[in-house]
């Protein structure tokens, strides 16, 4: 592979890389989510930058069949949504954390003022 | 409700966070109340299966009950809300399981008050300073986030995961504000690095006799990978917000 397509798709995976920091960081993306994503692009990006890393892939990539350009394109489209609905489930269990707190500390006052009433 | 170490009153909350604890939750809460008589309790049970509801009902303990199982930093997370919303000043957390010794509780929080911090860890590790109890894996792990806190924030601490730590009013805001997944490493690390005052203090802890630990096989590899990435997420948002405040 070209060094400067090496140098480009080294410099979107930070982008993505920082991307996800960023979303975990304003609770947008649950950390477990963002640790997969955040290895497998770290993954890829070693195998691209280290020389002769991508040898044994690009063989059985040869052996089972050429991939089109298209399907590179394809799974960055796949990835993307992903990390956008893994984001949107994030949220909704966010939302869901937060009602089901606010159902327990009501509980545990009224539960507190029902021992404080018998106690008296 | 005053504490033993000082003249002024204080409110303080012991929140016991737990999940599937029937066989030991009864004789947890029953320690606890004997050993502070003068805190309050609080049981967050973190939406059980097992019959620990009813043992909590039985006990006459004010009860948090999750619907469903959000997580021990979730769990937490309700009690540091209800502190808050309840006015307490401090808030003790101390583990379901029975590990703990309801002993070290007048202690620790008088050292918590007698060192102004805003989070003192009850510590299995700082007085001997090196993890040879552990088994081999979770060495390893603590080891790894001691180091990785200490290059952070230039403070070694070393127990990281300890279930019992005593946390300040004036950090309440800020542990409510973040989405920390189980309040240690990645808690700790934030409040060091907003500048809060957190410091360990020797405690002893008992063999689990009862019930299954939180960390499960597939958590070995999971686990650390996670509380290192929020560790380091953890310190950049702390140093982020420090400049903002600044």
């Amino acid at each position: 592979m070209h060094s400067a397509t090496v140098v480009i798709v080294d410099a979107v995976g930070m982008l993505l890389i920082a991307w996800l920091v960023q979303l975990v960081r304003r609770d947008r993306l649950y950390v477990g989510y963002a640790v997969i994503f955040v290895l497998v692009i770290g993954a890829g990006m070693a195998l691209l930058t280290v020389p002769g890393a991508l040898a044994p892939l690009e063989w059985i990539a040869t052996v089972v069949q050429r991939a089109p350009a298209l399907v590179g394109l394809a799974l960055a489209f796949v990835v993307l949504m992903l990390i956008y609905i893994l984001s949107q489930v994030t949220l909704l269990s966010n939302r869901l954390t937060m009602l089901t707190q606010e159902l327990a500390i009501r509980e545990a006052m009224s539960s507190r003022q029902v021992h404080d009433d018998s106690t008296r | 409700m005053t504490a033993t170490a000082e003249r002024t009153p204080v409110r303080v909350l012991v929140a016991i966070p737990a999940y599937d604890e029937a066989p030991t939750i009864e004789a947890v809460v029953r320690s606890v109340r004997g050993a502070v008589p003068h805190f309050d309790l609080i049981v967050v049970n973190d939406g059980s299966r097992d019959a620990t509801g009813a043992a909590l009902a039985r006990a006459g303990v004010t009860t948090a009950t999750h619907l469903c199982n959000l997580g021990y930093g979730r769990a937490l997370q309700t009690a540091i809300r209800f502190a808050r919303r309840t006015g307490y000043d401090a808030l003790i957390t101390f583990d379901a399981d029975g590990q703990h010794r309801a002993s070290d509780l007048v202690p620790l929080y008088d050292a918590f008050r007698a060192g102004d911090y805003d989070l003192l860890i009850g510590s299995r590790f700082v007085e001997r300073r090196d993890y040879r109890t552990e088994p081999a894996v979770r060495r390893v792990g603590m080891h790894l986030f001691s180091v990785l806190i200490a290059v952070l924030t230039g403070k070694r601490v070393y127990d990281t995961s300890s279930g019992m730590k005593v946390i300040g009013r004036r950090v309440f805001e800020t542990l409510v504000a973040r989405p920390f997944v189980d309040f240690h490493a990645e808690a700790i690390v934030y409040l060091i690095e907003s500048g809060y005052r957190v410091g360990e203090f020797p405690i002893a802890v008992a063999a689990r006799e009862h019930g299954a630990s939180m960390y499960t096989p597939l958590s070995v590899f999971k686990y650390p990978l996670k509380v290192a990435f929020l560790i380091v997420v953890g310190a950049l948002e702390a140093r982020r917000t420090r400049r903002a405040r600044a």
